[in-house]
C-alpha cells in the first residue's frame, strides 16, 4: 500500500511542476490565484451612486449570490423569457415600490437589456440613481450573453 | 486437477485483457479530456467556479494541474507504469467529480460540465452514471489479479 501512495505522491508532484512550469511558459496561461472581483465579497466596494458596469463573470457571481435582477427590456420580451430571478422594470411605478419594499436602497440591483447597444439598462440606473438607489451594476453583455453562456433562464 | 488449473490460467489470462482493455479505454478518454482543458485554461477555471465548491481563487491552481493529472494518469494507464497508483488516483478523481455534479443538480445549477468531453455538455444524472461507469472500471484496474502488460513496476 506505501508502494501505492508513493505512485500517487510522483504523479501529483510532477503534475504540478510540469503544470505550474507549462501555464507559466504558455502564451494564454492563467494567475495561480484568480483576482478578487470588485463587488462580489463585499459590495460596499461600489461607492455610493455610482452605477458600475459589469461583465458576465460578475454577473453570474451576482447572480448566485442572489442579488435582485432587474429586466429592462419590454413585456413581450420579458414575458418569452427572461433570466431566472428576475423581475420586470414595468411597471416602472410597481417596479420602485417592489424594490424598496423587498430590499430597501442600499442593496445591490442588477439591470439588464439585450445586448452593449441596448441603452435601456443605463436609462433605468439613472432614474433608479434618482429615486435613491445606491448600488447600481448595469450588466453590459445583457440577455444575449446571458443565452450565449446558457446560465439558468425562465419563462 | 490439470484441467482446473488451465481454466483458472485462462480465466486470470482473460481478466488481465479485460483489465488491458479498460486501461486503454479509460486513458484514452482522460487524455482526450486533458487536451481539451489545455487549450482554454481560463474557459475550463469557469468551469469548475460555477460549481461554487472550491472557495474563490483556487479554480486556477486546480485549471492548472487537472488536466496534467489526467495527462499523466492517462499515459501511465496506457502505457503500462504506475497502474497501482493511476487506478487510485482515477478513483478519487471520479467520486470528486460524481460530488460535485450531484452537488451542482442538487443546487438547481444548469451549468456546463467542464468535463473535457464533448463541448457545451451540461452536467446530469447521465453524467454521474458516465463518471460511475469509470469509477467502476478503474476499480477493477486497481483490484487486478495479475501485473501483466505492465512496464513498471513489474
Amino acid at each position: 500500500m506505501k508502494t501505492i501512495y508513493k505512485q500517487v505522491a510522483h504523479i501529483i508532484a510532477c503534475s504540478i511542476v510540469v503544470g505550474l512550469a507549462f501555464n507559466y511558459l504558455r502564451s494564454n496561461g492563467i494567475p495561480l490565484i484568480a483576482k478578487q472581483i470588485n463587488g462580489f465579497s463585499n459590495y460596499s466596494q461600489v461607492d455610493d451612486f455610482v452605477i458600475e458596469i459589469i461583465d458576465l463573470e460578475i454577473a453570474k457571481k451576482l447572480f448566485y449570490d442572489d442579488v435582485l435582477f432587474i429586466d429592462a427590456r419590454d413585456d413581450i420580451s420579458f414575458s418569452e423569457g427572461h433570466i431566472t430571478g428576475a423581475i420586470s422594470s414595468i411597471p416602472y411605478n410597481n417596479l420602485v415600490d417592489n424594490i424598496f419594499i423587498n430590499q430597501g436602497y442600499s442593496e445591490p440591483i442588477l439591470i439588464y437589456c439585450d445586448d452593449e447597444e441596448c441603452g435601456l439598462s443605463e436609462d433605468l440606473g439613472n432614474q433608479l440613481q434618482l429615486e435613491g438607489f445606491s448600488k447600481i451594476y448595469v450588466f453590459s453583455g445583457g440577455w444575449n450573453q446571458w443565452l450565449m453562456a446558457k446560465l439558468p433562464t425562465e419563462k | 486437477m490439470v484441467n482446473g488449473k488451465i481454466t483458472d490460467r485462462k480465466m486470470t489470462n482473460g481478466l488481465s485483457i479485460i483489465v488491458l482493455i479498460a486501461r486503454i479505454l479509460i486513458g484514452g478518454i482522460l487524455l482526450y479530456s486533458s487536451f481539451e482543458k489545455f487549450i482554454d485554461p481560463s474557459g475550463f477555471a469557469n468551469a469548475i467556479n460555477n460549481y461554487h465548491i472550491i472557495p474563490f481563487g483556487l479554480e486556477n491552481s486546480f485549471a492548472i494541474i487537472l488536466p496534467w493529472i489526467e495527462l499523466i494518469v492517462g499515459i501511465c494507464l496506457i502505457l503500462g507504469v504506475y497502474i497501482d497508483g493511476a487506478a487510485l488516483l482515477v478513483i478519487i478523481i471520479m467520486i470528486i467529480f460524481i460530488i460535485a455534479i450531484s452537488y451542482a443538480i442538487i443546487s438547481g445549477y444548469n451549468i456546463e460540465c467542464g468535463c473535457g468531453l464533448k463541448p457545451g455538455e451540461m452536467v446530469g444524472i447521465q453524467k454521474i452514471i458516465e463518471d460511475f461507469t469509470y469509477l467502476i472500471l478503474a476499480w477493477m484496474i486497481f483490484k487486478r489479479p495479475k501485473h501483466r502488460f505492465e512496464l513498471y513496476p513489474k
